[in-house]
């Protein structure tokens, strides 16, 4: 970039509103629904979000160990009151096992307890793509019949700033504690709102 | 005569470097103050260091430093301290039981469409 280029650019931002500046698309999650309550989720203030992405069917025998990292994790966390574990769930209609409900079991019986949120497949779709590196897959029929076992922290605007492999859960504790310091020691970075 | 003046415009020149960089340095640090932080503290500095460090090419990068060295840990590019632990004595761990039986009401499997 020349110097005439940022001129132009610092120009440009010094004119525009605040707001403009910190425009950014809705959270991914927007247009879920939390059963629990059976509104639409909202975001809880000030609190980053550890979000998994799982049918409530055990499509793998790895589901288990997934939730088992996450939740060893927040329980060591000095991060744990700041953040909260969220899976984003296909409705038990929409995936290929109707009568298998053991994610959804284990998700409910930890503590603290899984906020599970679901909605129209398109919109559960909708909501893992919106996640760099989230996904569901579908077969043939429109069924769900997998999904990531990767952990994704969020910001509480939603911006995803980690993206934890399902492989290794004994570097979460660390990793996940990184990434919360590097937020937190630059609070007006607008990736970390 | 020609040698003196070169001399004399190398000096004005590199003042005038000077001085722009010292005015572009300023108004990125009002571009912090004036958007109320928006632009993010790091950012316009960044984006000078980029103009003075030519290995520094992609500015984009530096909003995605953190995301991008977590996702590069997560690969083995670094050791943690967890990973130098005995992964078994870890791995002991993971017999954690689940704090009880859930309750799932009825209202909840209705709206995950559950039987």
């Amino acid at each position: 970039m020349h110097r005439r280029q940022f001129l132009t650019t610092l120009a440009a931002c010094a004119f525009m509103r605040p707001s403009l500046v910190l425009a950014r698309d809705a959270h991914p999650f927007a247009g879920l629904i939390n059963p629990d309550t059976g509104r639409v989720y909202a975001p809880q203030a000030g609190k980053f979000t550890l979000a998994m992405f799982m049918t409530a069917q055990e499509s793998y025998p790895g589901c288990g160990g997934a939730f088992l990292g996450i939740q060893q994790t927040l329980a060591v966390s000095p991060w744990r009151d700041q953040i909260a574990p969220v899976l984003v769930m296909p409705k038990i209609s929409d995936q290929t096992n109707g009568s298998d409900i053991r994610n959804l079991r284990r998700a409910k019986s930890y503590d603290p307890p899984y906020t599970i949120l679901t909605g129209a497949l398109p919109d559960v779709v909708r909501a893992s793509e919106a996640v760099e590196g989230a996904f569901f897959e579908l077969n043939a029929q429109g069924k769900v019949n997998g999904h990531t076992l990767d952990a994704f922290l969020l910001t509480p605007a939603g911006n995803m700033i980690f993206h934890h492999r399902a492989d290794d859960y004994f570097t979460l504790v660390d990793l996940l504690d990184r990434a919360m310091r590097g937020c937190r020691r630059s609070l007006f970075r607008p990736a970390c709102l | 005569m020609s040698n003196g003046l070169s001399e004399t415009f190398s000096k004005v020149n590199h003042v005038r470097h000077i001085l722009m960089d010292v005015a572009m340095f300023t108004a990125a640090i009002g571009l912090v103050v004036s958007t109320g932080g928006a632009a993010g503290l790091l950012d316009p500095v960044g984006i000078f260091l980029g103009m003075h460090i030519p290995s520094m090419a992609d500015i984009g990068a530096i909003g995605d430093f953190i995301g991008g060295a977590m996702e590069n840990a997560a690969g083995g590019t670094f050791m943690t301290e967890a990973v130098s632990l005995d992964p078994h004595a870890m791995h002991g761990g993971h017999t954690m039981p689940p704090v009880g039986d859930p309750v799932i009401s009825q209202s909840f499997m209705d709206m995950m469409g559950g039987p």
